[in-house]
């Protein structure tokens, strides 16, 4: 008997006292037992059969060109967010680029991005965007202020356009930075995982990726 | 030394390896194309300025420039 975990309570046979080990069936009260057990370890340890929120990888890197996140992306989750902390750079100042990648291999075109950039002290600065370029910008960093920066993704193990919205601080010792993107891949692949590298030089950090699923 | 960092997400497994000559290639030319759009850009951003610097020596006043 399947368990009914986690639509219903199962409902199981009890053997009492007089009964054989053949009725009701030794083994099949072993294997209905189990199925019920691994259900709620599933349930518990990797939030399949519910909606909710989940923690997929986290990755620290140091004087790294690159940080690829293979087999991140899947069926089980719509949307995702990614998280870079504790972020600095080998040089005085670089931005940090993604790339979606399926199988290993990285998407190059028809990225789009939008948005505003701000700093304190002074005024919101105009931001015109990039149109079908080989990749979007998740931060900006530099060797001496730790950075960070949220990205959420809509879609991105499916066969249609991921969208992308990105939030992020820089601090250059004097300037606060403020920048909020709206951001586009319009390419209709599916994808397992992203790449994150500097402009040049190398990259410290730690990266994590979270899963939301809607059941 | 150039280092890349593979995990697999589903396994835990995290290796190191440099970066081949495509990826390094590839940097380059995004490299490139990269500082193109700034200057691109950075351009546009500069002959705004001088056309903005232009219009008040012509006498128009801050609120008449941002009304253009």
């Amino acid at each position: 008997m399947p368990t009914n975990f986690p639509t219903s309570v199962d409902n199981f046979t009890n053997p009492t006292a007089n009964d054989s080990l053949n009725l009701p069936s030794h083994s099949t009260q072993h294997a209905n037992a189990n199925d019920a057990i691994e259900a709620v370890e599933d349930y518990l340890l990797n939030g399949n059969g519910r909606a909710g929120f989940a923690h997929l990888n986290t990755t620290s890197f140091s004087a790294s060109s690159g940080v690829n996140i293979n087999n991140v992306f899947s069926a089980t989750y719509q949307a995702y967010k990614i998280v870079l902390s504790n972020m600095s750079c080998g040089s005085s100042s670089q931005n940090i680029f993604m790339r979606l990648r399926v199988s290993g291999v990285n998407a190059a075109s028809n990225y789009f991005e939008s948005g505003y950039v701000s700093y304190i002290p002074g005024s919101v600065l105009a931001f015109a965007g990039n149109s079908a370029v080989a990749e979007v910008i998740l931060s900006t960093v530099n060797a001496t202020h730790r950075a960070g920066s949220v990205t959420e993704l809509q879609n991105p193990a499916l066969a249609v356009a991921t969208t992308m919205q990105n939030q992020r601080n820089y601090y250059d010792g004097s300037n606060l930075y403020g920048v909020g993107l709206s951001m586009i891949h319009t390419t209709a692949t599916a994808y397992d995982g992203f790449t994150i590298y500097p402009g040049a030089s190398t990259m410290t950090g730690t990266v994590s990726v979270f899963g939301y699923r809607n059941s | 030394m150039t280092k890349v960092t593979e995990v697999d997400a589903v396994t835990g497994e995290t290796t190191q390896r440099p970066l081949t000559a495509d990826e390094i290639a590839d940097r380059e030319q995004t490299a490139q194309a990269r500082a193109e759009r700034e200057a691109e850009a950075q351009a546009k951003a500069d002959a705004r300025e001088s056309a903005l610097a232009k219009l008040a020596a012509l006498g128009l006043t801050q609120d008449e420039i941002n009304a253009l």
